[in-house]
């Protein structure tokens, strides 16, 4: 009976969303790391460089 | 590596770097609206197949990301060949995301399918053409990815991903004609799993619609995943300056 | 020209010196078959079906093993890029490295060939046979001999060779297969056309792709 065959089609559409939405969550973690990992670089950069007058982008959290 | 041929990050994203930008915003948004809506039409609104009964559904997403697999990896045809032409990293960055994104779709067109054929045909697989194809497929670029992460040295690595980028994808419908042809003269019991040329129009209302749904899922992706890849080419530079 | 011929004589001599790969291949083949013989207990009933596959089992296995080795011997002693220094066309030590491997297999299956036949009773040398062969042989070592230059340079070279080798091929594989069952068992020459015509399609697609690609593997 067709009916029965019920469980194949929600563990296909149950598979889909948790691979594609683990996979967003993973990306998004990894970009969450990353940017925050490139904001540390650079604070210590701009540390570590002897005073220069420069137009710095605000990068400090002013918004 | 000089600073110009760095892939632009964002000005927003050095800027503000909790607000996502917004392109993002939208295809999120899209993104929310479409993939509700073709849920919606797949299960709801879509008629009961006749012959199939519901678990004909699986169709309504197993096909468009089928097609969103070939997509991806006709991209990585075209980012590999300009690669190779002008050599700017930007295009195998689009490369080799689109192939981990193209590997993601074809493994969950091959779950799927095997999900929807055993109460169909009985089994969990079978050889026919069209699995058969998209089983080639997958092997083939998860040894692209394979090759991308076994080469030592990241510019051969580009390289080499490219020519396999190239090659793989002209074999496609080289591999698919061969299957066919192998399938048409040692006929196997094939069941169409497609709706084929009978289908009606609420079907193909429900097709299209997730088919807008995970094209836009794949923009999104790509957003994503190649944002990751271009920052972590910015921090090797700034790992690099630092000295 | 006469820098393909010249490559090409310089590693048929090297080879044919110590002749261990081609044994080394040859013995190879040898054993697939006998491993598949107590694989597949192949009875006179299921062996149409079977044998065609077996024989080219081996046959690809064999010439795996021998892509694997066709640019190790410039890479440990240095001299590919004494080769990429010399004013040679990269494609010339393409096309001179193919015709070399497809000599090599050729041999490994001219003497598996007429072991198959023997050891299972099964098959024939015919003109169809060795046309199939020799297509599906310079198929499989055109795209072979380019990944092999690729895998020379890696880590997992062993591995990967296989990997990028068979996906790609499956079309050769399944054209020879199919073509040579149809040679064995007398079928349909109209069928046994369309594959070889295949075959041919491919070798000279990718024959092509490969000739012109190859110099972005060398390139350093």
């Amino acid at each position: 009976m067709p009916q029965q065959n019920l469980v194949y089609l929600f563990s296909a559409y149950t598979i889909i969303w948790i691979v594609l939405f683990g996979y967003l969550v993973f990306l998004q973690g990894q970009l969450g790391d990353l940017k925050s990992q490139v904001r540390a670089l650079r604070k210590r950069q701009e540390a570590s460089k002897p005073p220069v007058a420069q137009p710095v982008p605000t990068e400090r959290g002013d918004r | 590596m000089s600073v110009t041929s760095l892939p632009r990050t964002r000005e927003v994203d050095r800027v503000a770097p909790s607000a996502t930008p917004l392109i993002d915003r939208v295809l999120q948004g899209a993104l929310l609206v479409s993939f509700l809506a073709s849920l919606y039409l797949a299960f709801i609104y879509a008629p009961t197949e006749a012959v199939q009964g519901d678990v004909q559904r699986i169709f309504y997403f197993h096909v468009p990301m089928a097609w969103l697999a070939y997509l991806s990896f006709f991209v990585v045809f075209l980012g590999s060949i300009v690669y190779l032409w002008k050599r700017d990293q930007r295009w195998d960055i689009y490369a080799r995301c689109s192939a981990e994104i193209g590997v993601l779709f074809t493994t969950l067109v091959l779950i799927t399918g095997s999900l929807w054929g055993r109460p169909i045909w009985g089994t969990w697989w079978t050889w026919d053409a069209r699995l058969t194809s998209t089983l080639i497929l997958w092997a083939v670029y998860v040894v692209y990815l394979m090759l991308r992460s076994y080469s030592s040295d990241p510019a051969r690595g580009a390289r080499y991903g490219a020519i396999l980028g190239i090659i793989g994808f002209a074999d496609v419908p080289i591999v698919q004609m061969s299957v066919v042809w192998w399938r048409t003269l040692h006929p196997a019991p094939v069941i169409q799993l497609e709706g084929g040329g009978g289908m009606p129009p609420q079907m193909l209302v429900a097709l299209m619609v997730s088919l807008v749904a995970f094209t836009l899922l794949y923009a999104y992706l790509m957003r994503q995943r190649v944002q990751i890849e271009q920052l972590r080419s910015e921090i090797q530079q700034l790992e690099e300056s630092e000295g | 020209m006469s820098q393909v011929s010249a490559l090409l004589w310089k590693d048929l001599v090297l080879e044919f010196r110590t002749r261990e790969l081609l044994g080394g291949m040859a013995l190879f083949s040898l054993l697939v078959l006998l491993v598949f013989n107590f694989a597949f207990d192949l009875r006179v009933d299921n062996l149409a079906g079977v044998a065609p596959g077996v024989l080219w089992v081996a046959f690809t296995f064999a010439g795996v093993l021998g892509l694997g080795r066709s640019f190790v011997a410039e890479k440990d002693r240095g001299a590919l890029d004494g080769l990429l220094l010399a004013p040679i066309d990269r494609g010339a030590i393409y096309l001179a490295k193919l015709i070399a491997n497809v000599i090599f297999m050729g041999i490994v299956e001219a003497v598996c060939l007429p072991v198959f036949t023997a050891f299972f009773n099964y098959g024939s040398i015919s003109l169809d046979i060795l046309v199939i062969a020799l297509l599906g042989t310079i198929g499989f070592s055109a795209i072979g001999t380019l990944f092999s230059a690729m895998t020379t340079n890696l880590r997992a070279r062993d591995v990967m060779l296989p990997l990028l080798v068979f996906p790609i091929c499956v079309p050769v594989v399944i054209a020879a297969v199919e073509a040579t069952a149809l040679a064995f068992s007398g079928g349909l020459a109209g069928n046994q056309l369309r594959w070889i015509a295949l075959l041919a399609a491919f070798d000279l697609i990718f024959g092509i792709l490969c000739f012109a690609i190859f110099e972005f593997v060398v390139e350093e």
